[in-house]
């Protein structure tokens, strides 16, 4: 039986393992991964094309796409198994209980009804009330995530709004359902960076004051620095790193992580440019042992054999990684990562 | 126009691109995706061009090679005036002038191996005999990273990264002097992204390239520009040294671009922000005045006439607006009070 769960723990993912069966072979997309959300908080899912940061959402909405199978694990929300539930009961959590922003919102919106219609038809659903109570409902979510004259922007189709406009539509629908978990997958890549900045701070203050989770899915470091309170790193499909905001960016442990810092650049700081060197896996054919350690510059023997368990790196931190763990006694110097630039 | 300047390699002159637009069926109505845009590149240095999506920066990138006509002003590169050249004559610049593209999978033809690839820019613009072509793909693989196994697999088998190092090696095969970079970066992940931006700085270095870089990602310019030109709705906004662009922005859209750029650093996080409300309007038939009046916190009535020309404010640096030349020393208190009320 499972220990009862931190009352601030929303959801709790445990061994997730969702595999891609292809001709080439087995995709290990998502391979045994664990964490928590807190309610009112916003977690980062961070990690590069093809790390599984987005089929890990999918796997939580069970909307995994054949031939991807979820193979095991537990998916816990406010104290009920979702992986335990029917297709029909589980089609009740997705639009009650979690809502999801896509990255692309023009292709997830409907071009054949009214931005309006489709928002008040969440509320209707939800609300069993009438059409027109649920249509005032959707003018005022709209004018909640600051869309200008949203009485007549409701008559819209999403072909006749802006992008950032669309993706305010989203955040409108997602959260007018009033859902305990919100997942919001790259919800700013194809946006401008001043409209980014409006639609972050909109999640930000929406997220706080309906005191539901999100898990904020994003490539960009900067993005999570500004709006997360914690963060979980992937690579090949495994968490490698998890941990608070603020400890995470000053005191990262894995080198991976480490590997992203120093190779995201600042507006505000020159300094030379880093590279991680090699290239992300073929996802049929990991590497053995840890699966970073063909690009990693500490590498040793071991790392090459056996793969490392998540051990912790400090409080509420853990990592995936032999050096961290103490299995390989070496010293991880930061001037690594800038020697690869020469 | 004489050589005025002997350093600047690449010269253009009040470049301008109208597109009609059909509105109904018998209206057009013009829309200026490049207004009257001007700017030097001194040769083997590196210009950045950046601004939102719908800026103008790609038209103005693929006008300059005249990949598209512009509708007025010259472009020179040396001593050649390639707006006056007949399109034939534009065909044989072509070797000198090249161009890398944003969607590394895309721009390369899906059916060629990569060997076909790298030849068919020698077999349009070189005379060379078959085994030196050859001599000169392996060349080419070597000087972006891959290996020469690689001649006979085809785009498809190789990853974003190598793709773009393959449209890079494309672009340097017939050795031109100037390469347009139209976002060589913005489809790569992070840890990719610098191998790519260090590919293109050493190959500059040895091959004595110019180069435009054209980007929407403020962090990327910062690191491989010398010079950098800011457009908004078709406007050069403001242009300066790299440094002054980005220690002592002077534009109120430049300002405001640079401080919406998230800083991967937790402990930076709320400090305080010039916000710019609402979204880039549409560029069809704009008015005459200020691009920016609509979203401009510091906005006043005079932004509405003509204009504003570019400002000289030091050295390189230049920008366009009104408050730069009447150097309003209040406008940070102004900013703030036009934002304490929510819109």
């Amino acid at each position: 039986m499972l220990e009862a769960p931190r009352p601030d723990t929303l959801l709790d993912v445990r061994g997730l393992h969702t595999y891609f069966y292809t001709y080439e072979g087995i995709v290990r997309a998502v391979n045994s991964v664990s964490y928590r959300l807190n309610r009112g908080e916003i977690t980062g899912l961070v990690g590069e094309s093809g790390s599984g940061k987005s089929v890990t959402a999918q796997s939580i909405i069970q909307l995994v796409k054949a031939p991807g199978k979820i193979v095991s694990g537990e998916v816990w929300l406010d104290g009920e198994d979702l992986m335990s539930l029917s297709h029909a009961e589980m089609q009740e959590v997705r639009g009650r209980k979690i809502s999801m922003i896509f990255q692309e919102p023009r292709a997830a919106l409907n071009p054949l009804f009214t931005v309006g219609d489709q928002i008040s038809r969440v509320i209707q659903l939800r609300e069993n009330c009438s059409r027109n109570v649920a249509e005032n409902h959707a003018i005022e979510m709209m004018r909640a995530v600051e869309i200008a004259d949203p009485e007549r922007r409701a008559g819209a189709y999403s072909h006749e709004l802006s992008g950032g406009m669309c993706q305010r539509v989203m955040v409108a629908m997602a959260l007018s359902a009033n859902p305990l978990l919100l997942i919001a997958d790259e919800p700013t890549t194809g946006l401008d960076v001043t409209v980014q900045a409006q639609v972050l701070d909109l999640i930000r203050t929406r997220v706080r004051s309906a005191g539901s989770a999100c898990l904020f899915i994003t490539h960009d470091l900067g993005v999570v620095a500004e709006l997360c309170e914690r963060v979980i790193v992937m690579y090949a499909g495994r968490v490698v790193e998890q941990g608070p905001v603020a400890e995470i960016f000053t005191n990262p442990r894995h080198p991976y992580t480490q590997g992203l810092i120093a190779s995201t650049l600042r507006v505000d700081i020159d300094k030379p440019i880093s590279t991680i060197p090699g290239t992300v896996p073929d996802a049929v054919h990991l590497p053995s042992g840890c699966t970073f350690h063909p690009r990693c510059p500490f590498a040793e023997e071991l790392c090459r054999h056996e793969e490392p368990s998540m051990v912790e790196a400090g409080h509420d931190h853990s990592t995936r990684c032999h050096i961290v763990s103490g299995r390989i006694e070496k010293e991880m110097l930061e001037e690594a990562w800038e020697l690869e630039a020469a | 126009m004489s050589l005025a300047n002997n350093d600047s390699f690449i010269r253009i002159r009040n470049l301008r691109k109208d597109f009609p637009i059909r509105v109904s069926m018998f209206s057009r109505v013009r829309l200026r995706a490049v207004d009257d845009i001007s700017f030097d590149i001194p040769r083997g240095s590196t210009m950045g061009l950046v601004g939102e999506s719908g800026c103008g920066k790609t038209t103005a990138g693929r006008c300059l090679l005249r990949l598209i006509e512009p509708t007025s002003g010259e472009v020179w590169m040396g001593e050649q005036n390639l707006t006056d050249l007949k399109s034939e004559q534009v065909a044989k610049m072509r070797g000198r002038m090249q161009m890398v593209f944003q969607d590394p999978g895309g721009s390369l033809t899906p059916r060629m191996t990569v060997g076909a690839i790298l030849r068919e820019p020698l077999d349009l613009h070189t005379n060379l005999n078959a085994h030196e072509k050859d001599q000169r793909v392996r060349e080419l693989l070597s000087q972006v990273g891959l290996q020469p196994d690689h001649l006979s697999r085809y785009p498809h088998q190789f990853s974003g990264g190598q793709q773009q190092r393959i449209g890079v090696a494309r672009a340097i095969a017939t050795h031109p002097d100037f390469i347009v970079l139209d976002e060589p970066t913005s489809a790569l992940d992070v840890s990719v992204r610098g191998q790519i931006l260090r590919l293109l700085t050493r190959l500059q270095e040895e091959l004595g390239l110019t180069y435009l870089f054209i980007s929407h990602d403020l962090s990327v310019i910062k690191h491989t520009c010398t010079q950098v030109a800011v457009m908004y709705l078709g406007r050069i906004v403001e242009s300066g040294s790299t440094d002054e662009i980005f220690d002592s922005p002077a534009h109120p859209y430049t300002q405001a671009l640079l401080s919406a750029v998230p800083i991967p650093d937790p402990a930076q996080r709320g400090k305080e922000r010039l916000k710019l409300p609402g979204e880039v309007p549409s560029p069809i038939d704009l008015p005459p005045g200020c691009r920016l009046y609509s979203r401009c916190p510091y906005r006043r009535d005079a932004c509405l006439q003509p204009g504003p020309p570019l400002f000289h404010i030091a050295n390189t640096h230049s920008a366009a607006c009104i408050l730069v030349e009447n150097s309003d020393l209040n406008r940070e208190d102004n900013a703030l009070s036009a934002y304490s009320q929510p819109a």
